[in-house]
Protein backbone atom coordinates (compact mmCIF):
# COMPACT_ATOMS: atom_id res chain seq x y z
CA UNK A 1 0.00 0.00 0.00
CA UNK A 2 1.27 3.48 -0.78
CA UNK A 3 2.45 5.82 1.94
CA UNK A 4 1.09 9.36 1.83
CA UNK A 5 1.84 12.78 3.29
CA UNK A 6 5.52 12.03 3.10
CA UNK A 7 6.84 15.48 3.91
CA UNK A 8 3.91 16.91 5.84
CA UNK A 9 4.19 14.21 8.50
CA UNK A 10 7.82 15.11 9.12
CA UNK A 11 7.08 18.83 9.05
CA UNK A 12 4.27 18.42 11.57
CA UNK A 13 6.76 16.97 14.01
CA UNK A 14 9.18 19.94 13.87
CA UNK A 15 7.51 22.33 16.31
CA UNK A 16 6.65 19.60 18.86
CA UNK A 17 10.26 18.40 18.75
CA UNK A 18 11.69 21.89 19.31
CA UNK A 19 9.28 22.44 22.21
CA UNK A 20 10.15 19.03 23.63
CA UNK A 21 13.89 19.69 23.62
CA UNK A 22 13.46 23.06 25.32
CA UNK A 23 11.05 21.74 27.97
CA UNK A 24 12.99 18.54 28.70
CA UNK A 25 16.35 20.31 29.01
CA UNK A 26 14.77 22.68 31.49
CA UNK A 27 13.09 19.90 33.49
CA UNK A 28 15.94 17.40 33.45
CA UNK A 29 18.97 19.64 33.63
CA UNK A 30 17.68 23.14 34.45
CA UNK A 31 19.49 24.08 31.27
CA UNK A 32 18.51 26.61 28.64
CA UNK A 33 18.75 25.37 25.07
CA UNK A 34 18.19 27.16 21.80
CA UNK A 35 17.65 26.00 18.28
CA UNK A 36 20.49 27.17 16.03
CA UNK A 37 19.67 25.66 12.65
CA UNK A 38 17.13 23.58 10.82
CA UNK A 39 17.67 21.85 7.51
CA UNK A 40 16.72 18.92 5.38
CA UNK A 41 19.36 16.28 5.24
CA UNK A 42 19.90 13.23 3.10
CA UNK A 43 23.33 12.45 4.45
CA UNK A 44 24.15 10.94 7.81
CA UNK A 45 26.24 13.72 9.29
CA UNK A 46 25.94 12.77 12.91
CA UNK A 47 27.94 13.45 16.07
CA UNK A 48 29.88 10.69 17.81
CA UNK A 49 26.95 9.04 19.60
CA UNK A 50 23.37 8.76 18.41
CA UNK A 51 20.25 7.38 20.06
CA UNK A 52 17.69 6.00 17.64
CA UNK A 53 13.99 5.52 18.39
CA UNK A 54 11.84 3.66 15.90
CA UNK A 55 8.36 5.06 15.24
CA UNK A 56 5.36 2.85 14.60
CA UNK A 57 1.58 2.95 14.99
CA UNK A 58 0.01 5.58 12.70
CA UNK A 59 3.51 6.50 11.51
CA UNK A 60 6.61 4.83 10.23
CA UNK A 61 10.05 6.34 10.65
CA UNK A 62 12.98 7.08 12.91
CA UNK A 63 13.75 9.70 15.52
CA UNK A 64 17.37 10.32 16.53
CA UNK A 65 19.30 12.47 18.94
CA UNK A 66 22.99 12.81 18.27
CA UNK A 67 25.57 14.44 20.52
CA UNK A 68 29.33 14.93 20.65
CA UNK A 69 31.25 13.31 23.48
CA UNK A 70 31.63 16.57 25.40
CA UNK A 71 27.87 17.05 25.53
CA UNK A 72 27.38 13.51 26.82
CA UNK A 73 29.96 14.06 29.56
CA UNK A 74 28.22 17.30 30.54
CA UNK A 75 24.82 15.58 30.65
CA UNK A 76 26.11 12.82 32.94
CA UNK A 77 27.82 15.42 35.12
CA UNK A 78 24.70 17.56 35.36
CA UNK A 79 22.22 14.72 35.91
CA UNK A 80 24.27 12.40 38.08
CA UNK A 81 27.25 14.46 39.25
CA UNK A 82 29.62 11.90 37.76
CA UNK A 83 32.75 12.65 35.76
CA UNK A 84 33.25 10.87 32.46
CA UNK A 85 36.14 11.13 29.99
CA UNK A 86 35.11 8.27 27.71
CA UNK A 87 31.72 7.35 26.33
CA UNK A 88 30.54 4.37 28.34
CA UNK A 89 27.29 2.54 29.03
CA UNK A 90 26.04 5.30 31.32
CA UNK A 91 26.67 7.98 28.69
CA UNK A 92 24.79 5.96 26.06
CA UNK A 93 22.01 5.20 28.54
CA UNK A 94 21.64 8.90 29.37
CA UNK A 95 21.32 9.80 25.69
CA UNK A 96 18.76 7.01 25.25
CA UNK A 97 16.70 8.34 28.13
CA UNK A 98 16.88 11.85 26.74
CA UNK A 99 15.68 10.56 23.36
CA UNK A 100 12.90 8.64 25.09
CA UNK A 101 11.48 11.61 26.99
CA UNK A 102 11.88 14.07 24.12
CA UNK A 103 10.21 11.75 21.60
CA UNK A 104 7.50 10.99 24.18
CA UNK A 105 6.80 14.65 24.81
CA UNK A 106 6.76 15.48 21.11
CA UNK A 107 4.39 12.67 20.24
CA UNK A 108 2.05 13.80 23.01
CA UNK A 109 1.67 17.08 21.10
CA UNK A 110 0.24 15.15 18.14
CA UNK A 111 -2.64 14.00 20.26
CA UNK A 112 -4.94 12.93 17.45
CA UNK A 113 -2.45 10.37 16.25
CA UNK A 114 -1.26 7.09 17.65
CA UNK A 115 2.52 7.02 17.54
CA UNK A 116 4.23 4.08 19.14
CA UNK A 117 7.82 4.55 20.25
CA UNK A 118 10.32 1.74 20.18
CA UNK A 119 13.00 1.31 22.81
CA UNK A 120 15.90 3.68 22.13
CA UNK A 121 19.19 2.24 20.92
CA UNK A 122 22.48 4.11 21.16
CA UNK A 123 25.08 3.69 18.42
CA UNK A 124 28.52 5.23 18.06
CA UNK A 125 30.16 6.60 14.94
CA UNK A 126 29.57 9.58 12.69
CA UNK A 127 28.78 7.47 9.67
CA UNK A 128 25.95 5.45 11.13
CA UNK A 129 23.20 4.82 8.59
CA UNK A 130 19.71 5.47 9.89
CA UNK A 131 16.75 3.81 8.25
CA UNK A 132 14.10 6.28 7.19
CA UNK A 133 11.13 5.55 4.97
CA UNK A 134 12.27 5.61 1.37
CA UNK A 135 10.25 8.64 0.32
CA UNK A 136 11.23 10.79 3.27
CA UNK A 137 13.81 13.52 3.41
CA UNK A 138 14.79 13.68 7.08
CA UNK A 139 14.85 16.97 8.98
CA UNK A 140 17.82 17.95 11.10
CA UNK A 141 17.47 20.46 13.93
CA UNK A 142 20.60 21.72 15.68
CA UNK A 143 20.60 22.94 19.26
CA UNK A 144 23.10 24.67 21.52
CA UNK A 145 22.95 24.56 25.30
CA UNK A 146 25.28 25.34 28.18
CA UNK A 147 26.14 21.63 28.12
CA UNK A 148 27.14 21.72 24.47
CA UNK A 149 25.73 20.96 21.04
CA UNK A 150 23.33 18.27 19.93
CA UNK A 151 21.11 17.57 16.97
CA UNK A 152 17.77 15.92 16.46
CA UNK A 153 17.14 14.17 13.15
CA UNK A 154 13.88 12.56 12.19
CA UNK A 155 11.86 11.43 9.23
CA UNK A 156 8.45 9.84 9.26
CA UNK A 157 5.42 9.11 7.13
CA UNK A 158 1.84 8.51 8.04
CA UNK A 159 0.71 4.99 7.36
CA UNK A 160 -2.36 4.22 5.38
CA UNK A 161 -4.70 1.43 6.38
CA UNK A 162 -3.32 -1.86 5.31
CA UNK A 163 0.34 -0.92 5.66
CA UNK A 164 2.29 -3.58 7.40
CA UNK A 165 4.19 -2.47 10.50
CA UNK B 1 10.31 1.39 54.25
CA UNK B 2 11.49 -0.44 51.18
CA UNK B 3 11.05 1.03 47.70
CA UNK B 4 11.78 -0.69 44.40
CA UNK B 5 12.66 1.27 41.25
CA UNK B 6 12.16 -0.58 37.97
CA UNK B 7 13.52 1.08 34.82
CA UNK B 8 15.76 0.00 31.97
CA UNK B 9 17.44 3.40 32.14
CA UNK B 10 20.35 3.32 34.53
CA UNK B 11 20.28 7.12 34.65
CA UNK B 12 16.65 7.16 35.75
CA UNK B 13 17.31 4.50 38.40
CA UNK B 14 20.28 6.45 39.73
CA UNK B 15 18.33 9.71 39.88
CA UNK B 16 15.39 8.00 41.59
CA UNK B 17 17.66 6.24 44.06
CA UNK B 18 19.48 9.45 44.93
CA UNK B 19 16.19 11.31 45.34
CA UNK B 20 14.73 8.58 47.53
CA UNK B 21 17.85 8.52 49.71
CA UNK B 22 17.57 12.29 50.10
CA UNK B 23 13.97 11.78 51.19
CA UNK B 24 15.11 9.39 53.89
CA UNK B 25 14.40 6.09 52.16
CA UNK B 26 17.43 3.96 52.97
CA UNK B 27 16.30 0.69 51.44
CA UNK B 28 16.03 1.10 47.67
CA UNK B 29 15.90 -1.96 45.41
CA UNK B 30 16.67 -1.65 41.69
CA UNK B 31 15.68 -3.67 38.66
CA UNK B 32 16.37 -3.09 34.96
CA UNK B 33 13.21 -4.81 33.70
CA UNK B 34 9.97 -6.37 34.88
CA UNK B 35 11.30 -9.92 34.99
CA UNK B 36 14.17 -8.96 37.27
CA UNK B 37 11.81 -6.94 39.43
CA UNK B 38 9.43 -9.86 39.76
CA UNK B 39 12.25 -12.12 40.90
CA UNK B 40 13.38 -9.59 43.48
CA UNK B 41 9.83 -9.01 44.70
CA UNK B 42 9.26 -12.71 45.33
CA UNK B 43 12.31 -12.87 47.58
CA UNK B 44 12.26 -9.40 49.03
CA UNK B 45 8.88 -7.61 48.72
CA UNK B 46 8.96 -3.82 48.52
CA UNK B 47 6.43 -1.52 50.18
CA UNK B 48 6.12 0.66 47.08
CA UNK B 49 7.14 0.05 43.47
CA UNK B 50 7.97 2.74 40.92
CA UNK B 51 8.09 1.17 37.49
CA UNK B 52 8.75 2.28 33.93
CA UNK B 53 6.30 1.18 31.26
CA UNK B 54 8.38 0.32 28.21
CA UNK B 55 11.18 -2.08 29.06
CA UNK B 56 12.84 -5.02 27.33
CA UNK B 57 12.15 -8.63 28.42
CA UNK B 58 9.09 -7.83 30.52
CA UNK B 59 7.27 -4.48 30.35
CA UNK B 60 5.72 -2.68 33.28
CA UNK B 61 2.17 -3.77 32.61
CA UNK B 62 3.05 -7.46 32.44
CA UNK B 63 5.07 -7.12 35.61
CA UNK B 64 2.13 -5.40 37.30
CA UNK B 65 -0.20 -8.31 36.51
CA UNK B 66 2.30 -10.76 38.00
CA UNK B 67 2.84 -8.60 41.08
CA UNK B 68 -0.92 -8.36 41.63
CA UNK B 69 -1.09 -12.16 41.76
CA UNK B 70 1.44 -12.08 44.58
CA UNK B 71 0.21 -8.98 46.37
CA UNK B 72 -3.00 -7.18 45.36
CA UNK B 73 -2.32 -4.23 47.62
CA UNK B 74 1.26 -3.09 47.13
CA UNK B 75 1.24 0.38 45.53
CA UNK B 76 2.65 0.23 41.99
CA UNK B 77 3.28 3.64 40.48
CA UNK B 78 3.99 3.77 36.76
CA UNK B 79 6.71 6.12 35.58
CA UNK B 80 5.73 7.24 32.11
CA UNK B 81 6.71 9.77 29.47
CA UNK B 82 4.29 12.50 28.51
CA UNK B 83 3.53 10.55 25.38
CA UNK B 84 2.31 7.51 27.26
CA UNK B 85 -0.10 9.27 29.57
CA UNK B 86 -2.93 8.01 27.40
CA UNK B 87 -2.10 4.52 28.53
CA UNK B 88 -2.76 5.44 32.14
CA UNK B 89 -6.45 4.59 31.89
CA UNK B 90 -5.55 1.13 30.67
CA UNK B 91 -2.95 0.81 33.41
CA UNK B 92 -5.41 1.78 36.14
CA UNK B 93 -7.87 -0.77 34.80
CA UNK B 94 -5.11 -3.34 35.07
CA UNK B 95 -4.44 -2.42 38.67
CA UNK B 96 -1.79 0.29 38.65
CA UNK B 97 -2.12 2.59 41.65
CA UNK B 98 -0.86 5.88 40.24
CA UNK B 99 1.52 7.38 37.70
CA UNK B 100 4.46 9.74 37.64
CA UNK B 101 5.51 11.63 34.51
CA UNK B 102 9.15 11.59 33.40
CA UNK B 103 11.30 13.46 34.07
CA UNK B 104 10.09 13.54 37.65
CA UNK B 105 11.12 16.08 40.25
CA UNK B 106 12.05 15.31 43.87
CA UNK B 107 8.81 17.04 44.90
CA UNK B 108 6.66 14.87 42.64
CA UNK B 109 8.35 11.69 43.88
CA UNK B 110 7.89 12.80 47.47
CA UNK B 111 4.23 13.58 46.82
CA UNK B 112 3.58 10.06 45.50
CA UNK B 113 5.40 8.46 48.42
CA UNK B 114 3.44 10.51 50.94
CA UNK B 115 0.19 9.68 49.16
CA UNK B 116 0.74 5.93 49.06
CA UNK B 117 2.54 5.38 52.29
CA UNK B 118 0.17 7.66 54.10
CA UNK B 119 2.76 9.73 55.90
CA UNK B 120 5.14 12.43 54.71
CA UNK B 121 8.70 11.25 54.22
Amino acid sequence: MPLIETDSATRAFIDPVIEAVVVMFDRMFESGVRQTAISSTQSDCLFETTSIVGLAGDYSGSFCISAPNETLFAIVKRALDLERTEVDRLCRDSLNELANVIAGYAKDRLIEDDIKLGLPTAVQGRGVAINYPQTVEPVRIDFESDMGRLMVVFGLVRRTKGDSQ
Amino acid sequence: MKVMVVDDSEMTRMIAKKTLKNLGVSDVLEAADGAIALGIFKENPADVIFSDWNMPNMDGLTMLKEIRQLNPNVPVIMITTEGSKGKVVQAIQEGVSDYLVKPFTPASLQEKLAKWIGVPV
